[in-house]
């Protein structure tokens, strides 16, 4: 009953099904079966942020997305001292997942509101998995694909609603 | 781009001069373990690929790694047991070919004509002969030295051989320790400066040596057409002169014509010699390079023949063969460096 290791592998066992139900629920990994996953988790990158601390800043040059394990992130626009807060993600949801296709600048900042757990996934590692395991690669990249797709299809519908309201405002001038 | 404030590069050139320094300080007190090291990650470099392709098709890491490593090392074994005893006999003819007089037969040729001229113009006799031959002889005895130094070597070998298999097997889950450690403020800056070194080195290495590879295959087989004795040896020399640019081919060239000056006792295959070697480098230059060396890791002139000289003053011969890899894995490290210091803009 008091053997410490068999406590100590519980408890990590206990820990790494946690962390396998979180990448279970991130949309780019749905679907993905138990060993699919585990393969995902072994690049993952696991960094810890205190409260108040950036994870990246406006401008700099995005090299993947974060997931957050454990905590909340505030993504915020404008300069230190006048941000505006866009959205706050909380345990499971994932943000700067553009910047696995593109190396562009972050277009938003990503600061910790409470001490949080954050999981990286990056372009050279998605590259990586393209090489050795390109079904994985493949499937991980379509999905991607379909949320971005989603993404533009929301922006323009967005723009169509937009346009037709700019032309109702027009004819009743 | 973010351009970098004045400051900002003082204090990357300072941090780069240290970093030199303590290179420098290492590599004096424990030069053979980092050697063994930096020769692992050599050949690991070459291997990971194939390692990789292995994996796709759904061979585990491991057995990839095994099966990947355990080729590789029989191909050099084989190599270095059936090419090794035959260079080095082949250098040992030439050497004592020197000593039946071959070379001073052909040397004294040119003595007695260059002589001759001389007497017409009432100069002093000129003796040309004892200086080639020390010089041929001084070298030859340091190849057959390093030769033998590489055979006793078999812990160094062993070494390399260990370190290698971990690398390969464990690279990735090395450099995500490595990675961990790294504050969170520079952590994306690191990856994506190590992800692109990596893959300009990788990329670098491979291609010099398959270019020296191919070049050395092709000067065997010209020196084979031309008739040259002991082909197999200009062509191994030609091959690894290549890795040295600029002075690299004209000395494999000559060479070629040393060995065969001194094995035939005269210089008629000197001009056909060197032809081959001037369409040698042609075909390198606007065909093998090309293919094998990406534009964006080659180097300006002058820093490779100061590379080469700087190289032969410290290590000798051997420094002047490593010295242009050396510099371009180091220009590669340096640029990746600086161009993720401007676009991170951490400080």
């Amino acid at each position: 009953m008091s053997n410490p290791i068999l406590w100590r592998n519980l408890f990590r066992q206990k820990k790494a099904e946690s962390l396998l139900n979180v990448l279970r629920n991130v949309p780019i990994f749905e679907d993905l079966s138990r060993l699919e996953l585990k393969s995902i988790e072994r690049i993952l990158h696991r960094r810890s942020y205190r409260r108040g601390e950036y994870i990246f800043r406006e401008g700099e040059t995005g090299l993947g997305m974060y997931i957050v394990e454990e905590g909340a992130v505030a993504i915020t626009v404008g300069e230190p001292g006048h941000e505006k807060e866009i959205s706050l993600l909380r345990n499971g949801e994932f943000f700067g997942e553009m910047a696995l296709l593109r190396e562009d600048p972050r277009s938003a900042n990503a600061v910790a509101r409470v001490d949080t757990i954050v999981l990286g996934f990056f372009q050279p590692d998605l590259l990586q998995l393209l090489e050795t395991n390109p079904r994985l690669g493949v499937s991980v990249v379509m999905r991607l694909a379909r949320i971005i797709a989603e993404r533009l299809q929301h922006l323009l519908h967005e723009n169509k609603q937009l346009q037709e309201r700019v032309d109702e405002l027009e004819r009743d001038r | 781009m973010n351009e970098l404030s004045l400051t900002t590069k003082i204090l990357i050139f300072i941090l780069f001069l240290l970093l030199l320094v303590i290179g420098w300080y290492l590599l004096n007190v424990a030069g053979s373990i980092i050697s063994i090291f930096l020769v692992a990650l050599v050949i690991s470099f070459l291997l990971a690929p194939s390692v990789d392709t292995l994996e796709r098709i759904g061979v585990p890491r491991l057995l990839g790694t095994t099966v990947m490593f355990v080729l590789f090392f029989s191909l050099v074994s084989a190599v270095f047991y059936t090419v090794t005893p035959i260079i080095y006999e082949e250098a040992v003819r030439v050497q004592h070919r020197i000593s039946v007089g071959a070379l001073r037969n052909a040397i004294q040729q040119v003595e007695a004509s260059v002589n001759e001229q001389l007497r017409i113009l009432g100069a002093v006799e000129w003796k040309l002969a004892p200086y080639v031959e020390n010089i041929v002889r001084v070298a030859l005895s340091n190849i057959l030295g390093v030769a033998s130094g590489v055979v006793y070597s078999v812990i160094y070998i062993f070494m390399v051989v260990f370190a290698t298999f971990f690398l390969l097997k464990d690279g990735r889950r090395i450099k995500k320790s490595l990675i961990s450690a790294v504050p969170n403020r520079f952590f994306e800056m690191t990856l994506s400066i190590i992800h692109k070194i990596e893959w300009s080195l990788g990329a670098y290495l491979r291609g010099i040596l398959l270019d020296a590879f191919v070049i050395g295959l092709l000067s065997t087989f010209a020196m084979w057409l031309i008739g040259v004795p002991n082909f197999m040896l200009v062509g191994l020399a030609a091959g690894m002169f290549n890795l040295v640019p600029y002075l690299g081919p004209p000395t494999g060239a000559l060479l070629a014509v040393i060995i065969s000056v001194v094995s035939l006792g005269t210089w008629e295959k000197t001009i056909p010699i060197i032809l081959a070697f001037i369409a040698l480098r042609l075909i390198d230059d606007f065909l093998v390079q090309p293919m094998t060396i990406s534009k964006s890791v080659r180097m300006h002139p002058l820093v490779v023949i100061f590379a080469i000289l700087a190289g032969g003053q410290f290590f000798g011969i051997f420094g002047m063969l490593f010295a242009v890899p050396a510099v371009g894995v180091f220009n590669v490290i340096l640029s990746e460096f600086y161009h993720g210091i401007q676009r991170y803009r951490p400080i």
